[in-house]
């Protein structure tokens, strides 16, 4: 049997580095996602499509988005699969619950492991979060009470990936993956973790189209032709919408503004969608180095966020904790700050407004 | 550190020329235009060179501009030799074009040492001293421009001391920086009040802004899911409405099938019985209703009453013979019979009274004899006697003649309880006898008037009962009373007599209503006897018989008709049902109204799913319709009304991901904003504190400096200083007076050489290294008298003891000193120009 398998969508969340426009932008690119998903589905002419929940925020969702997924879902004939996860946790008030879905599609509702068949020997065992937080493990204790191939489709946390997975990641639903086999699960289709990941017995998609910034590659969809042993072979494919390219701009060299609009128009010339732009580098000191000014360069982009990062302006510190003047005092009272980055822009500010300059706001 | 030799490669005007400095003072003069501003700069750069890359100050661009070769630019070279405290000699070359063939070189070693001062690209020498290029010009080179500046301007002095002290002269002062912090606080930040305006306020505002529109839009959100729950809700209660309104559409439709099914089933029935219509009954009907009403009036006759009795005629007749009411007493009056009683009463105490008659003239002479028995004695027991008989008279209501006993019975009591005392002394003393004696008599007669009184007054009161009552009172009352009695009795049998006539009344009365009774009865009775006899001859029943046989006969035929019109009465029935159940239909259109029906409450089964419940029998189906009816409008209504409710809410709810990235956003600027306040806030902290600091340190210094020359330079006029550590202004105290004086209020001249001072002694702070700054002044004596300008000369002189003085001048008075106090080894003395 042949299956598509995708999670972790996250239709209508926020993108707090953005204007409403660039946001609005990469929210309608989740949409489209969505339709490169379904038009996969129908090149590869897979037998079922499964979602492995955060299809849709529920603390956020818009009604027209939950019309699109129903009108999205109705187009096609195919059956699709849903079990919700902690973004879009299943209840009576759920979008889930009072949306009226076309028939093709599927939902688990219970927050523990209950059965479809797919067809004669192949069962697919599918569990919902029903709150968007402390839901147990789907799989510790579980077995599967029919023969033949049991697969499993869930939003989960496979707890040897916490660490592997991007940082603040909760373990919802946890389980180890010894216990899918326990269980008599021969692959479990899950979502969750946004990094991809294929093991043995389970696999996480990613999410099809980007988040964030410097997410890794490899995240999309995932086609599975499930064998008839139960074995599973995968192949992923890419649908993202989003372009999003995460570039750090070195300043070395450069002596004014114009040389630093120069780089780093230089840096995003050739790309398109969303651009994160980090500033480095030696700099003079007398460099006005200001994000938001660089902000037009980035109009033939969907959004360009320009932020500093490890930029040095050139002064001599060494040479000015050793005056004996007020410049040098108060260098070396900075010493006394303990936070780095507090200590660095006090210190620049200081510097520059003993320089007379008016730019005193160091980022 | 001293400066050994400049050799101005190609400089200025200058190629390949030196010139050679002492280790103390030297003076360079020359006319103008000699090169001394030349070789100023070119010993300046010498050490200092310029940074390589843009970003040279003004007055770089201004030595550039001015000392580089104009016909050669790509070649502007200088060299200087070096002598540092450390023992070192160093020979520095300058590539001032092009900034490459710069070096520094240890003379004796020969090493390469110009990665110890590189600065900006190029050797700077002023490391050595622990300042750079720029402070090196602000802190070691003293121009006849600045000179001229604090001339010109009182508080250059202060605030060139200020900026030295801050930046060694290259930038702000700290003062300044600090103005400009506050300033871009200000603007950039604002104030932290309710009232404010500024970015913090501002920013603030939006936060709370948004995070209120965020949290509207997420209540906005729940509501709608809210919403979105009860529209669920309502259309679940529609659905099941309109499923109830199916079902009882669908079991009245199976109903009025059922009926209609039957209703043609029964017409078929009727109608294959009765192909016409039956004959009517209309016209036996007539006769059959005169036989029942004669049958029913002879059956309804009235009975005769009982005519038992007298009759009343006879009862007239008595009632005639009755006689009247008498007027008078039909028996004694209670008055005369009380008068009676008491003259039989008075008589009688009279009568007792005289038989015991008591006189003098029977009293005995000779001792009495004891009595035979007590003379009192007897009227005392009479008396009582008398007196209880009048009470119980009294007691039943006889009161006057009670009364009347009770007084004669009492003066009986008291007479003869008068006679029991004498009567025993009378055996002692008969003179006292005889006295009581006469006293009884007296007594005696006394009450003997007083019963007479008493009978004349029952006597006339009786005859006075008696006239009232009407009877005749002539003669012997006692006849007269007698006589009464005799008429009252008379008059009470007459009037019982005469009582009975209301009663016979009475009787004659109800006999005559009953007699008239009984001839109606006999009337009606004779008149349903004659009905009964002609509905008899009708129908041919024994008309000439007696009422009682009539009856039997017409009953009899009654029951034959009965009989007859049964049949015909169920068959009109039936007919009359069948018309009902066709309704002017015909079998046919029947049989299709019925199979229709048939047809929809299988259809309404069917879109149903299944057989509907039937309707209880006792349920209206018109009823239970519109009640359904309602019920699914109203479920309908609901539906609508939440269904249009949610369309509203969905089409203004706001979007709570936008609304999350507005409120992300103002959290962003306000973090912004507040961490942008806590840094300028800190820098400004540790800025005064630093400047305070500072002065506090450099002012002494200043103040000792200063004062080792002021008086030599002042000639004496001032002999103290005070540098203030809060902002580094210099009071000079006047030697003669005492009297401190803001420096900036001194006289240029004096203020110049001030200045020259402090200049000498930021200079000797400003060197971090153990090195010493060599002094290179340009035409720093330009404004002094020439007393003046020995002193200063002097106090120069002085100062080249510890460090490298090089004035440049071009003033003759300033080489005339020279050639006098300049003739040691470690000075000299250059005449440039031709001088």
């Amino acid at each position: 049997m042949k299956l598509l398998h995708f999670a972790d969508l996250h239709l209508d969340a926020p993108f707090a580095w953005a204007g409403p426009a660039v946001a609005r932008r990469r929210r309608q690119n989740r949409r489209e996602t969505l339709a490169r998903i379904l038009e996969l589905a129908d090149a590869e002419a897979v037998d079922a499509i499964l979602c492995a929940g955060d299809l849709f925020e529920h603390d956020r969702f818009t009604p027209d988005t939950i019309e699109f997924l129903r009108a999205s879902f109705a187009r096609t004939d195919r059956p699709i699969y849903l079990a919700p996860g902690n973004h879009d946790w299943y209840s009576p008030r759920s979008p889930y619950a009072l949306a009226s879905w076309s028939p093709n599609v599927h939902l688990f509702t219970e927050d523990r492991l209950t059965p479809l068949t797919l067809v004669d020997g192949l069962s697919l065992w599918g569990a919902a979060h029903r709150a968007p937080a402390n839901t147990d493990g789907f799989f510790a204790g579980f077995s599967t009470d029919r023969g033949g191939i049991n697969l499993a489709l869930a939003h989960a946390s496979e707890r040897g990936a916490l660490a592997f997975q991007e940082s603040g990641k909760q373990p919802h639903a946890p389980f180890d993956a010894a216990e899918l086999e326990a269980a008599g699960i021969a692959h479990a289709f899950l979502g969750h973790y946004h990094v991809a990941r294929d093991r043995e017995r389970h696999t996480y998609p990613g999410n099809p189209d980007p988040l964030e910034f410097g997410e890794s590659a490899g995240r999309g969809v995932v086609i599975a032709v499930v064998a008839d042993d139960g074995s599973v072979a995968r192949a992923r494919h890419s649908v993202a919408v989003s372009a999003v390219h995460d570039l750090e701009v070195s300043l070395d060299g450069c002596q004014h503004a114009d040389d630093v609009r120069g780089r780093v128009g230089a840096a995003i010339a050739g790309l398109s969608g969303s651009v994160r732009v980090t500033l480095a580098g030696d700099v003079p000191a007398a460099l006005p180095i200001s994000p938001s000014e660089l902000q037009p360069l980035g109009e033939h982009l969907d959004g360009l966020l320009v932020r500093i990062g490890a930029l040095r302006p050139a002064y001599d510190l060494e040479a000015i904790r050793h005056e004996a003047t007020v410049r040098g005092q108060f260098a070396r009272d900075t010493d006394e700050i303990e936070d780095e980055e507090r200590r660095r822009r006090v210190l620049i500010t200081g510097l520059r407004a003993l320089e007379g300059r008016r730019d005193l706001e160091v980022a | 550190m001293w400066i050994e030799r400049v050799i101005a490669r190609a400089f200025g005007p200058f190629q390949d020329a030196t010139l050679e400095f002492g280790e103390g003072m030297t003076v360079v003069v020359g006319p103008n235009e000699a090169g001394k501003t030349t070789w100023h700069a070119a010993t300046r750069l010498a050490l200092t060179g310029l940074r390589r890359g843009p970003g040279m100050t003004k007055e770089a661009h201004e030595l550039i501009k001015r000392h580089r070769p104009w016909d050669a630019p790509d070649r502007w070279e200088v060299e200087a030799r070096l002598h540092l405290v450390d023992g070192r000699s160093i020979d520095i070359s300058q590539d001032l074009a092009g900034k490459v063939a710069c070096r520094a070189r240890d003379v004796v070693l020969g090493g390469d040492v110009s990665s110890e001062i590189i600065n900006e690209g190029t050797p700077d020498a002023s490391r050595w001293l622990g300042l750079d290029r720029d402070a090196f010009a602000s802190v070691a080179a003293v121009s006849q421009a600045q000179i001229m500046a604090v001339a010109d301007n009182a508080a250059a002095l202060q605030d060139d001391l200020q900026r030295a002290a801050a930046t060694r002269g290259t930038d702000a002062t700290a003062a300044e920086a600090i103005d400009q912090l506050k300033a871009f606080r200000r603007e950039s930040v604002g104030a932290d009040t309710k009232a404010a305006v500024g970015p913090l306020r501002r920013a603030v505002r939006d936060r709370d802004a948004a995070d209120a529109a965020l949290t509207e839009a997420r209540r906005l959100h729940a509501e709608y899911l809210e919403r979105r729950a009860r529209l669920e809700e309502a259309e679940s209660k529609h659905v099941g409405a309109s499923r109830a309104q199916a079902g009882v559409e669908a079991a009245r439709a199976r109903r009025e099938y059922e009926d209609l099914a039957r209703r043609t089933a029964r017409a078929e029935e009727l109608a294959a019985r009765y192909p016409v219509a039956p004959a009517g009954l209309d016209t036996q009907n007539a006769l059959a209703g005169e036989v029942a009403a004669a049958l029913d009036g002879w059956r309804h006759r009235p009975g005769l009453p009982p005519l038992e009795g007298p009759g009343s005629a006879e009862l007239a007749a008595q009632i005639a013979a009755l006689p009247v009411v008498p007027d008078g007493d039909r028996r004694p009056d209670p008055e005369v019979v009380e008068a009676s009683r008491a003259l039989d009463l008075a008589e009688e105490a009279l009568r007792l009274h005289g038989d015991h008659p008591a006189t003098p003239d029977t009293i005995p002479t000779t001792r009495p004899e004891k009595p035979r028995t007590p003379s009192w004695a007897l009227p005392l027991l009479a008396g009582a006697v008398a007196a209880m008989a009048g009470l119980a008279l009294v007691a039943v209501g006889q009161s006057i003649a009670g009364v009347a006993l009770v007084a004669v019975g009492a003066a009986l009591a008291a007479w003869g309880w008068s006679r029991r005392g004498p009567s025993r002394r009378a055996s002692a003393d008969s003179g006292a006898a005889r006295r009581y004696e006469e006293q009884q008599a007296e007594a005696w007669r006394s009450k003997k008037t007083a019963l007479d009184a008493t009978l004349r007054d029952v006597d006339e009161r009786l005859r006075r009962a008696l006239t009232a009552r009407g009877a005749a009172v002539d003669g012997e009352i006692r006849t007269a009373m007698t006589a009464y009695e005799i008429a009252c009795a008379d008059r009470a049998a007459q009037a019982q007599a005469a009582a009975g006539a209301e009663g016979l009344r009475q009787a004659y009365a109800s006999r005559s209503a009953l007699e008239a009774s009984a001839a109606q009865a006999q009337q009606a009775i004779a008149a349903a006897e004659t009905a009964l006899r002609t509905v008899a001859a009708k129908v041919g029943e024994a008309a000439d018989g007696t009422a009682q046989e009539m009856e039997a006969g017409l009953t009899a035929w009654q029951a034959r008709w009965a009989e007859s019109v049964r049949g015909v009465e169920v068959a009109i029935r039936e007919w009359q049902e069948l018309g009902g159940l066709m309704e002017g239909r015909t079998m046919d259109e029947l049989r299709e109204d019925a199979a229709r029906r048939r047809t929809a409450a299988e259809r309404l089964a069917e879109a149903l799913g299944g057989e509907p419940p039937p309707l209880a029998g006792d349920v209206d189906p018109e009823a239970a319709d519109a009640s359904a009816r309602a019920a699914t409008t109203a479920a309908r209504a609901a539906v609508d009304a939440l269904t249009g409710e949610l369309r509203l809410t969905a089409a203004t709810l706001p979007d709570v991901a936008e609304a999350e990235e507005r409120a992300a956003a103002a959290a962003a600027e306000l973090a912004r904003v507040t961490e942008l306040a806590e840094v300028l806030d800190q820098t400004l902290e540790l800025l005064q504190a630093a400047e305070r600091r500072v002065h506090r340190d450099i002012a002494p210094v200043l103040k000792a400096s200063v004062e080792r020359h002021l008086p030599a330079i002042t000639g004496g006029a001032y002999d103290e200083v005070g540098v203030n550590p809060r902002d580094l202004s210099v009071d000079v105290k006047e030697a003669r007076t005492g009297q401190w004086r803001d420096a900036r209020l001194l006289s240029e001249g004096t203020r110049e050489q001030v200045y020259l001072l402090l200049r000498v002694a930021m200079a000797e702070h400003l060197v971090t290294t153990a090195e010493t700054a060599p002094l290179l002044l340009d035409e720093v004596t330009a404004q002094a008298d020439p007393d003046r300008k020995r002193q200063v000369l002097d106090v120069l002189r002085a100062v080249s003891a510890d460090r490298q003085v090089v004035l440049f001048s071009h003033d003759a008075e300033v080489l005339a000193w020279a050639d006098s106090s300049l003739s040691g080894p470690r000075d000299r003395v250059i005449r440039l120009g031709g001088w």
